[in-house]
């Protein structure tokens, strides 16, 4: 399929609109507040701009079209973001070389203790479990738990509210 | 955290994105438009 078949094919305006939603919980994931002028919806048009230049190549792809503009997203941000990243892991040398103290699943039950104290219920516990267990379509997750899908969207929203300060909770104990 | 721990926590998030259809897209866009209002 070509890039003017895919641009027809699919609903351009709703992808943009989950791309933009996207950037939005990428940026409150990670707390950074300056974007360096930049807004949510100018990381989408900058990636556009770049298949629609070739810059990335579509015809190469072997998935669908959303999931190729979301991948090409996820890179962009990536290197966007790698700058504050960087200062990020300078703080977690031990954890880069592999020595550090508390293993994964350490963590993960720090993580889950911290969850709780920051007033995840259950429900937020257990799909955050999936994640940490390499579960992370939310139709498997629905399936898992027996909820359905539009359940796990409205956790899936909570807990994400709660990754920038478990993040930074996370960080003492290492 | 980890990198491992939260490479997954982003992948969850990513494919939340991904596979969220438009009525929650639009629910949550009006959320965060409404919080945004309340700060």
């Amino acid at each position: 399929m070509t890039l003017e078949e895919a641009l027809h094919n699919n609903d351009m305006n709703e992808i943009m609109d989950s791309m933009t939603a996207y950037v939005y919980g990428r940026i409150k994931t990670i707390g950074v507040k300056d974007l360096e002028g930049k807004t949510p919806e100018d990381f989408v048009g900058e990636v556009l701009m770049k298949v629609a230049e070739g810059e990335r190549d579509w015809s190469k792809s072997k998935v669908p079209f959303k999931d190729f503009l979301f991948g090409c997203l996820k890179s962009h941000l990536y290197n966007f973001f790698k700058s504050f990243e960087q200062v990020y892991e300078t703080e977690l040398p031990d954890i880069q070389s592999g020595t550090a103290s508390g293993n994964e699943s350490e963590l993960k039950h720090i993580a889950i203790k911290k969850l709780k104290e920051d007033g995840a219920d259950q429900d937020e516990i257990d799909v955050f479990e999936c994640w940490i267990e390499d579960m992370n379509k939310p139709a498997e997750i629905a399936e898992l738990l027996g909820k359905n899908v539009k359940e796990v969207y409205n956790i899936t929203k909570r807990l994400e509210r709660k990754m920038p300060k478990l993040q930074t909770q996370i960080i003492k104990f290492v | 955290m980890s990198r491992e721990i939260k490479n997954k926590i982003d992948d969850a998030l990513f494919n939340f994105y991904l596979e969220a259809d438009k009525d929650t897209i639009i629910e949550f866009a009006a959320r965060e438009h409404s919080e945004s209002c309340r700060v």
